[in-house]
């Protein structure tokens, strides 16, 4: 039996060795040349794969018609004219950017003001985040629950799937265009992404304090908040500011959605609309200043704390 | 050594950095062998939490709370149950649901799906160039190093429907190639930061020894640093996918049409048995792209 189960396996592993080239039956030659004329042909899986991939390209192509753009020549001129405006950096610009400018709302409509409120929003909601997770990335360890992290990991993959712009559009209904809605979609969104980096952080830290307070009679919890929380602390908060640092792009779109008081995305969606593609500009210049310097002072942090 | 002199020779703040802590050092711990000893005050998780407390207290100040509020629990819990209820005027029965459901992922959201692969892909292969450009180990002209990571820093922040919008102005509006190329430059930026991280950390030996056996750059990245670098890539580009078909959701706004389009519609009409018909196949996609992903890379950091 033993022995036909090894001859129907024998063309399969021969064709593998090959194609594909594998070490685990040891072969051995009698000379490099021979060894060299042995040698797995690679080049032609590798070429397999690439016609697959170039087949699956060009079908997906000619699916969504990516050649329509060719119907209607490229105006060069409007798309210059468009950019000139755009990087058009004058006395004009630079007062809707600090809200000097009265056409564009004062203050309130000014980009200085909307990025603060982008960042506000972003800095809340990662709090509120950042707090909540801790329970559900403790329950999501393997190391310290063993199978039953399963229930937990499976919900913080439930909570990630659902892309934080509809949850934004269906909370809505729940707190109407408010700012409310805005935080709430982005904290429940991060609870997910972080408790995992939670349990993460978890997984790879000594275990030795919390197995002494085990020998010393403590409980579950206790073992937890004295022998656990004091060394992954630094890390946690090393994962709350790389979120804030995602949470900052996700929160420049979130005022699309929530219009007004919900930060830069409701300029941006106004004048692309109305066609001010200098203010767009401003915009966009705002957006970059905004999240460049949270990378710098979260990444700066983030070295502080767990150095 | 007298406590006060010490304190003061150690500068003013010696006293807000350091507490002085009295203990018990004898066995039966009756208060025989008192001790004073000086502890450190945890002087940076004190500093971040007052930096946190005063942010906390800046941002809620500076939000407009009172616009516009409208706390409406049933309609919400009615909208989320829509979702799956048919309606008789719209999709009528359950097997109307599921045909509207079949209809929009056979049509609408396979090509949604194509634009985020085709532009997936396209970035994904130029990526290579550029994290290897990026990484210290394989590219060593500091300058070249630094000017490529500044431009991709500054490509790195602008958030997806403005790469759209500039598209849009080139191609004009409705063109399926304005979403394969803004999801290629998204998946540049996502992906040449992670990947040049990540070949900074790969073992250099073997590219030492083919070096030292005369090979060129590009010889010594292909045979050393490639065949390392190529899981990863594998796992970043189901990654980026995921990451991809969720970001897409917010190119409605810039004139995008097709699946997030009708979505988006269904949604500000309450069409709910609509938009829950149509989100069917958008989790499901992304539930199982995480579920390689994270397979993935759990197999990839091993």
């Amino acid at each position: 039996m033993k022995q036909f189960l090894e001859a129907l396996k024998k063309p399969f592993l021969d064709i593998h060795d090959y194609f594909v080239g594998d070490t685990r039956g040891i072969k051995s030659y009698a000379d490099p040349i021979s060894a060299y004329q042995a040698r797995p042909r690679r080049w032609i899986m590798n070429l397999i794969f690439l016609a697959t991939f170039i087949g699956v390209f060009i079908f997906m192509s000619w699916q969504i018609d990516i050649l329509s753009f060719g119907d209607r020549p490229i105006n060069w001129e409007y798309t210059g004219r468009i950019f000139r405006t755009f990087f058009t950096w004058d006395g004009d610009f630079w007062a809707y950017f600090f809200g000097f400018s009265e056409a564009d709302g004062g203050w309130t409509g000014g980009v200085l003001y909307n990025i603060l409120i982008t960042f506000a929003i972003t800095f809340i909601a990662t709090l509120i985040a950042f707090f909540i997770a801790i329970p559900f990335g403790i329950l999501a360890s393997h190391r310290i629950f063993g199978k039953w992290a399963y229930i937990s990991e499976i919900f913080l993959i439930l909570i990630r799937t659902i892309p934080e712009i509809l949850l934004a559009l269906f909370l809505i209904r729940l707190s109407g265009y408010h700012v409310l809605t805005a935080i709430i979609a982005l904290a429940f969104h991060s609870i997910g992404m972080i408790g995992k980096l939670y349990a993460d952080q978890i997984d790879g830290v000594d275990f030795g304090p919390m197995e002494a307070l085990e020998s010393s009679g403590g409980n579950k919890f206790q073992q937890i908040r004295y022998g656990l929380l004091p060394q992954v602390m630094p890390n946690f908060i090393s994962v709350g500011l790389y979120r804030l640092d995602i949470n900052i792009r996700t929160g420049t779109m979130l005022g699309l959605i929530i219009q007004q008081d919900a930060g830069i995305g409701w300029n941006v969606l106004l004048h692309f609309s109305y066609g001010k593609y200098q203010q767009l500009g401003a915009d966009t210049l705002g957006i970059i200043l905004l999240i460049v310097l949270v990378d710098l002072f979260s990444s700066f942090l983030r070295k502080v704390v767990t150095k | 050594m007298n406590k006060a002199e010490s304190s003061e020779n150690k500068g003013f703040f010696y006293k807000w950095v350091h507490r002085e802590v009295q203990v018990d050092l004898s066995d039966a711990q009756d208060g025989s062998d008192m001790r004073t000893i000086t502890k450190k005050r945890p002087v940076l998780l004190i500093s971040l939490g007052t930096l946190g407390i005063v942010v906390l207290i800046a941002s809620i100040a500076l939000l407009n709370w009172g616009a516009r509020l409208n706390i409406n629990f049933p309609a919400f819990g009615q909208a989320i149950a829509n979702l799956f209820i048919p309606n008789p005027y719209r999709t009528g029965d359950i097997a109307g649901w599921w045909a509207y459901a079949w209809q929009q992922f056979s049509t609408s959201f396979l090509q949604l799906f194509y634009i985020c692969f085709l532009g997936t892909a396209i970035g994904s292969v130029l990526s290579v160039p550029i994290y290897y450009l990026c990484a210290r180990n394989t590219n060593r002209v500091k300058w070249l190093r630094t000017g490529v990571r500044v431009i991709f820093d500054i490509i790195r922040t602008l958030p997806i429907f403005l790469i759209c919008f500039f598209f849009s102005q080139i191609f004009s509006i409705g063109n399926t190639i304005n979403g394969v190329l803004t999801m290629a430059v998204f998946t540049i930026s996502v992906k040449y930061l992670m990947m040049y991280q990540y070949v900074e950390t790969i073992e250099m030996s073997p590219f030492e020894a083919i070096r030292a056996a005369g090979g060129r750059n590009g010889q010594c990245i292909m045979t050393a640093i490639h065949p390392y670098a190529k899981p990863m890539w594998i796992s970043y580009f189901i990654y980026c996918l995921e990451i991809n078909i969720r970001a897409s959701v917010i190119l409605s706004y810039v004139g995008f049409g097709g699946y997030i389009k009708i979505l988006q519609n269904n949604i500000e009409n309450n069409y709910y048995d609509y938009v829950g018909a149509m989100l069917l196949p958008l989790i499901l996609f992304v539930m199982i792209l995480q579920f390689v992903s994270n397979f993935l890379m759990r197999r990839g950091h091993k």
